[in-house]
This record gives C-alpha cells, sequence and structure tokens, in this order.
C-alpha cells in the first residue's frame, strides 16, 4: 500500500476513547451482521426452550410453567451466547484501545506478562493472580511499566478484584 | 509534601526494593483513565528525583 494512502487510512481510524465505545463500534460497525445473529439465535433458543416446556411437556409442565416457583428462568441460558460474545469483543476493544496508547506513547504492548516478573505484598492476595495488557517503556530513563492485575479472592461469596 | 498525599489519595503505593508500584483499585475503562494513570506515575518520578536531588545537595560529603 502506498505510503499516502496507508497514513489516510490510518488518520481516518477513529482512536478508542473508551472500553464500552471500542466495543460498541466493533460489535456494530464492524461484526454487526455477527451481533444481531447472535441475539437471533438467542431469542429463537428461549422460543424453542419456552414451546418445549409449555406445549411440549403436558399440562403439568403448563401448570408448573409460572414465574412462581421460577421455572420461567429455563428459558434464559441462551442469553449466555450474546453476553460471551460481547465479554470477547469487549475484550478485544480493550486491547486495541491499550495498544493505540502504547504506540502513541512510543511504549512496546504485550497481551500478557509472567506473573514472576512483578513482587510486592500488593500482589501477593488471593488466587488466580495474573497480569494482562502491558505497556512498557521508560519514563525520563526510569524503565516504567503499565498493567492490568486481576486476582480471585475467595470467601463465602467469589468476587473479582482488578487494579490497574 | 500534603499536596502530594491529596493529589494520590485515591491510589495505593508500595514501595518495593527499587520499584515503586502506583496501584489503582478501580477499573480503568478509558483512554483518558490510562493517561491520567501515567500522568500520576510520571509525578511520583518527578516528585523522587526532585527529592533526592535536594537531599543530595544538602548532604555534607563525608571526609
Amino acid at each position: 500500500m502506498p505510503k499516502e494512502s496507508l497514513e489516510s487510512s490510518q488518520a481516518a481510524t477513529p482512536e478508542i476513547q473508551s472500553v464500552a465505545q471500542g466495543t460498541h463500534d466493533l460489535l456494530w460497525g464492524q461484526h454487526r451482521a455477527l451481533a444481531i445473529s447472535m441475539w437471533v439465535i438467542a431469542v429463537a433458543l428461549m422460543l424453542a426452550i419456552g414451546s418445549i416446556i409449555y406445549f411440549g411437556l403436558g399440562d403439568h409442565a403448563i401448570a408448573s410453567f409460572t414465574m412462581n416457583d421460577g421455572s420461567i428462568f429455563l428459558i434464559f441460558p441462551p442469553l449466555v451466547i450474546p453476553l460471551f460474545v460481547y465479554l470477547y469483543f469487549h475484550r478485544k476493544a480493550r486491547q486495541e484501545m491499550m495498544r493505540e496508547i502504547a504506540q502513541s506513547l512510543g511504549y512496546a504492548y504485550s497481551p500478557s506478562a509472567p506473573f514472576s516478573s512483578i513482587s510486592g505484598a500488593v500482589f501477593s492476595v488471593g488466587r488466580g493472580r495474573k497480569i494482562y495488557d502491558v505497556l512498557s517503556g521508560t519514563y525520563r530513563n526510569f524503565p516504567a511499566r503499565l498493567f492490568s492485575y486481576e486476582h480471585v479472592q475467595c470467601s463465602r461469596s467469589i468476587f473479582r478484584d482488578r487494579a490497574n | 509534601m500534603q499536596l502530594l498525599i491529596d493529589k494520590f489519595s485515591d491510589h495505593d503505593i508500595e514501595v518495593y526494593g527499587n520499584k515503586i508500584y502506583l496501584v489503582q483499585t478501580s477499573e480503568i475503562t478509558t483512554r483518558q483513565g490510562f493517561l491520567d494513570l501515567l500522568s500520576l506515575g510520571g509525578s511520583i518520578i518527578d516528585h523522587l528525583t526532585a527529592g533526592l536531588r535536594s537531599a543530595a545537595q544538602d548532604t555534607p560529603a563525608v571526609q
């Protein structure tokens, strides 16, 4: 590709200002057919499951298919399909935004790095510790890194903590 | 010094060996958020280097 057209195409590409905006642009701008397909499949599966429960399992199923005993929630599992697609593009948008930031700062970007490359009390809590979206470079001749850190804390409830 | 503490009140700072960690516990989801964090990190390095330089000038040479 000629240099001029390459530069003009790069200039025409908008920067990702936020992960939400980047995810929206990816899903609705570049993968609209996939996004719509996922929702159509999910809704179709929900209708199919609802129909099977309502029409296919007899009077007892019809009687039990109510909000009272929670069986209505059996139709919702197909929603994980668009959810997984959204999370995939959310992650992709975040990586792309970090790559753009690294490029604008003259830093190197890496999607992940070995956990052994960091040390300190703040990184010794929880399980499943990992670092990702790593920007490496120098600031006033001092080596600097910016990364996201994630760990899982297990107690009565399980939740994830993220730090940047 | 108080200005520095106020500026970083939403963050944790840990010094470990020869490394300084600036930790923001809330997830950053915007470009500006990352740039602000980088700016804060730069401010820490600037303050520390200025402080070390000042301390070095105040310390009398060992005879």
